[in-house]
């Protein structure tokens, strides 16, 4: 069953520099007790997409075009209010960076109460059993509700907002960045706890990252963003056996593997694209081994190459030689001396 | 935090010490009859002579020192010349219309000033925030004392809805507190001096209030509480607000020795009978131990003012007051 | 190559916040409005004695040779007569030039000794930081105007001494300010890496740290030329100003001293307007300018 379907999404900003494109036409659909990686550089637009669901985007920015259906309701056409009914309750959102979210002047158990009476008829004291339940599920003592956020550390803090978002069973939990802020030991323990939870949980979850080993031990399928648009959409098993996309592989380079040790680590040259400009064809031309005119001038289109697999590649066909081309780090090197040398003819130094 | 509280209560005094030496030397180093400064020159030769020994003004500027500030310990500030009356008596008098008249102001001021300097972050970017600008900065380059008088052509002397002068009308009985207090004919008298002096406190807090906000909307925890599905305004004072004054009240702590001047000259123009007149009146009628009194007062009251609103501060933020536990 | 960017890098500061200013005054409305408006005022204190149709203590009469005591605003004289018949318009003009020179001459003052203050604070740290501080502290315990009331009481009322007057204590604000901002960029570690290389405190303090200072030194001299301006004006009211001197706090003096205050509105309005507009502009500029000292007030 669909929980939530996204249909030709863009967002926009508008700047003082002119209309920032961060999302360009963006579709996908998400099941129910499915979950979704959405994986990308920064600046890539996924943040922007997830959090427009919620609408918690800044005062500029704005879902300009396609719908957002929620349960069968567009949440684009929602008032406000009607969307701020439905957030935490129905779609409740795991923050980077949980540092910062937590309020220092007021103690981490109020700030989850705060939470569920702002959604619920319930008493306080009811809030708080369910308060310690939550904290329970994620493995923090019930005494922690007490502390202020400035004397717990990283790793607690961020189990603390895992806990709110599970306060009032959300259909759909939207994680940005979970692990981001923390160290490697943290790192593991937070997304052992997201993996139990997922399981305990009937819910849907949205893992926002750009470390593409967290998906792959969390999430079933798994959306590659650049420049606002979407590069590649696969199930997770599929996509890390086979990817497709030239942006995928280069990724995929960019991650050391355990089993192929002491392998040279090879990343992607240049620089995200300009979001402000209007981008005729492929957004990640400029950065591809393998673009050609067609590249530069046509868009490809986000076409099907399996079962639930999407790229957005006018040469699809030619994925396997693409594959053993993108392993050679000669392919990445040619690269960067192309964007040197068109770097140069654009003028100066 | 009991420790905190002795240290600056420490310091304080050390201040009061320091600030009263100031006045000490000034009037003394400076030329002319440093006599003057302490004994009526209209007194008689004998009473001068007793007046001379008295203040040690026959022995050397040490010594003289060392009586000042015992006078100073026991509150000993003379005589007026010009009231005849012992100086701590009348500071008795003036001293409460100073401060009913401040504080008065200063809870207006900061109360609409936090409010609006709030809400003009919140509408940020907006025709309305461009005009709430202009409305503030026009009454923070506008002289107090000038807007004191505008008030009064407009609506003491124009509109005749209130009194421009003094604190009670002519000829009502002055004898208890409450009687010269607590009734509606003062209430008339303080309202449109209090709300001239809060026009002129109000541009700090308002300010800061508004600084601080712009600083906190853009904090991770206001966007989290937004996506808790917090109402807005729920949002914007249990949040924003509550964080965002914690600045306010610093500042408000170094803005209080401006304020002071401001008390002054709304004092004078409004005829009111406070200190802040009476030490301008006291200067102009060269009454010496009068206006070094008053200063010394003056000055006392503002760190006071200052200390209590550094504790204020510190309770509130309990980062601040962790710290201070932790010792 | 390498050279220029080192050389380049060290003065980008000051270049690129003037460049921003720049821009933010042609961007923001209300800037431009002070730039035009501080232009006017500039103008009219350096003409002044052109621009005054009449002189400020000159006494008018009317045909019937008597003279035009309070009179209201009219073609003749624009901002009406005082009790004793002069014209409050010339007054005025020639007042710009007094607030200006007060101003501007303050504000130098106060800013010179607060920022070296703040810059020998904030670089040295330790005792020297702690010392200055409790002396700062001190001279903020005295409250500005019961001090210069006092000290008008012990010295005569002239021009020079105002400006004495209102220096003394106003630098404090400066100083504090201005130490904060030096602490923390002597954190940082071109400094270090100066200090190493063998850099003499002196040439740290004035050619690395001061350029970075510099934009928050300037801000805080447009609010002094202010603060100075207001504190003439508030002195000159409470009658310890120089009375040879036409200044528009005196003008107020005189209007409320001879008890006319309430009926004479013309009298008070007009140099009261004059320190509302001047000071309005200056601030108007100065947002421009306070923009980029802090990245938080930008707009989006």
């Amino acid at each position: 069953m669909t929980l939530l379907e996204a249909k030709n999404i863009s967002i926009e900003y508008k700047t003082e520099a002119g209309v920032l494109r961060a999302v360009e036409d963006v579709s996908f659909s998400l099941a129910v007790g499915e979950s979704l990686g959405l994986v990308g550089e920064s600046g890539c637009g996924k943040t922007t997409l997830a959090k427009s669901i919620i609408r918690l985007l800044a005062k500029n920015g704005r879902i300009s075009q396609g719908q957002m259906l929620f349960k069968g309701q567009d949440l684009v056409k929602l008032s406000d209010e009607e969307i701020r009914k439905l957030r935490l309750k129905e779609i409740a959102m795991v923050s980077q960076s949980a540092m910062n979210a937590l309020n220092p002047v007021y103690t981490v158990g109020d700030q989850l109460i705060e939470g569920i009476c702002a959604h619920t008829t319930l008493s306080r004291k009811a809030a708080h059993a369910r308060a310690v339940e939550v904290f329970k599920m994620v493995g923090l003592e019930e005494k922690r509700l007490r502390s202020y956020p400035h004397q717990m550390s990283g790793g607690m803090k961020q189990r603390a907002i895992i806990a709110m978002a599970l306060t009032l069973d959300p259909a759909l939990i939207i994680a940005d960045e979970p692990t981001t802020a923390l160290d490697v030991v943290v790192q593991d323990q937070i997304l052992q706890q997201i993996i139990q939870l997922k399981k305990a949980i009937n819910g849907s979850m949205i893992l926002i990252t750009h470390d593409i080993s967290v998906v792959s031990e969390t999430c079933e399928t798994i959306i590659v963003m650049y420049g606002g648009k979407i590069m590649e959409q696969a199930p997770t098993k599929v996509f890390f056996k086979q990817q497709v996309h030239p942006y995928s592989l280069g990724l995929n380079n960019a991650f050391p593997s355990i089993t192929e040790i002491g392998e040279q680590l090879i990343s992607i040259p240049g620089a995200p694209p300009n979001l402000l400009e209007q981008q005729a064809g492929c957004r990640f031309q400029a950065r591809c081994p393998f673009a050609d005119d067609t590249c530069r001038k046509e868009q490809p289109p986000l076409a099907p190459v399996g079962e639930g697999h999407l790229s957005a590649c006018h040469y699809n066909y030619k994925a396997d030689y693409f594959r053993q081309e993108s392993k050679k780090p000669q392919t990445w090197q040619a690269v960067a001396r192309r964007i040197e040398a068109e770097g140069i003819q654009k003028g100066g130094a | 935090m009991f420790g905190y509280v002795l240290k600056r209560l420490l310091i304080m005094v050390l201040m009061i010490v320091l600030v009263s030496t100031m006045i000490f030397f000034l009037f003394r180093v400076m030329p002319g009859d440093p006599t003057a400064f302490l004994v009526d020159p209209s007194i008689t030769p004998e009473a001068r002579a007793q007046m001379l020994s008295r203040y040690g003004l026959d022995k050397g500027l040490w010594d003289q020192y060392l009586i000042f500030m015992k006078d100073l310990a026991r509150l000993e500030f003379g005589s007026s010349y010009f009231y005849n009356r012992p100086v701590l008596q009348i500071i008795g008098e003036k001293l409460p219309a100073t401060l009913i008249l401040m504080f008065s102001a200063m809870a207006l001021a900061y109360l609409i000033g936090v409010l609006f300097g709030a809400w003009m972050a919140w509408r940020r970017g907006s025709r309305l925030e461009t005009g709430g600008i202009v409305f503030v900065l026009f009454f923070r380059s506008a002289p107090t004392f000038w807007v004191g008088l505008m008030a009064i052509i407009l609506f003491s002397a124009g509109l005749g809805w209130f009194p421009a002068q003094g604190m009670r009308t002519v000829g009502t009985p002055s004898g208890s507190f409450a009687q010269m207090f607590l009734n509606w004919d003062f209430l008339h008298h303080l309202i449109l001096p209090s709300i001239v002096a809060a026009l002129y406190f109000m541009a700090t807090p308002l300010l800061v209030m508004r600084n601080s906000m712009l600083e906190v909307l853009s904090e991770d925890y206001v966007e989290m509480a937004h996506a808790k599905g917090i109402k807005p305004r729920k949002v914007l004072f249990r949040h924003a607000a509550r964080n965002a004054l914690l600045p306010v009240v610093t500042s408000g702590a170094l803005f209080i020795g401006s304020a002071i001047g401001g008390q002054v000259l709304i004092e004078v123009v409004f005829s009111w009978p406070g200190l802040g007149r009476e030490i301008v009146t006291a200067v102009t009628r060269r009454d010496y131990p009068l206006a070094q009194a008053c200063f010394i007062i003056i000055s006392t009251t503002v760190m006071v003012m200052n200390l209590v609103a550094d504790l204020l501060y510190a309770a509130l933020d309990p980062r601040i007051s962790y710290k201070a536990l932790k010792g | 190559m390498m050279e220029k960017v080192s050389r380049v890098k060290r003065n980008v500061n000051t270049q690129s916040v003037f460049h921003q200013f720049l821009k933010n005054i042609r961007r923001d409305k209300l800037a431009m409005v002070g730039v035009i408006l501080l232009v006017f005022f500039v103008f009219v204190a350096i003409f002044a004695n052109s621009l005054a149709p009449h002189g400020a203590r000159d006494r008018h009469y009317n045909e019937a040779r008597k003279i035009r005591r309070l009179e209201p605003p009219s073609l003749a004289h624009p901002f009406g007569t005082t009790d004793v018949g002069r014209d409050i318009f010339s007054q005025v003009i020639l007042g710009t030039k007094t607030a200006l020179t007060v101003g501007v001459l303050a504000a130098i003052l106060v800013t010179a000794v607060g920022s070296v203050v703040g810059i020998v604070a904030g670089y040295y740290g330790g005792v020297v930081d702690v010392i200055i501080m409790r002396v700062v502290d001190f001279f903020y315990a005295i409250p500005f105007i019961p001090f210069v009331i006092v000290l008008a009481a012990v010295t005569k009322p002239s021009m020079w001494n105002i400006i004495l007057a209102v220096s003394m204590l106003s630098w404090r604000t400066v100083a504090r300010l201005v130490r904060s901002q030096v602490l923390s960029i002597s954190k940082r570690p071109y400094i270090k890496a100066g200090r190493v290389a063998g850099a003499s405190d002196l040439r740290l303090m004035f050619k690395y740290i001061l350029p970075n200072v510099v934009p928050l030194i300037l801000l805080e001299m447009a609010f002094m030329v202010n603060w100075a301006i207001t504190a003439e004006a508030s002195i000159a009211f409470l009658g310890f100003g120089d009375p040879n001197v036409p200044s528009w706090g005196q003008i107020l003096h005189i209007a409320s001293s001879t008890g006319n205050a309430r009926v004479a509105w013309w009298w008070v309005l007009a140099p009261g307007m004059a320190i509302v507009l001047l000071l309005m502009s200056i601030f108007f500029v100065a947002r421009a300018l306070e923009e980029v000292v802090d990245p938080r007030l930008r707009r989006r």
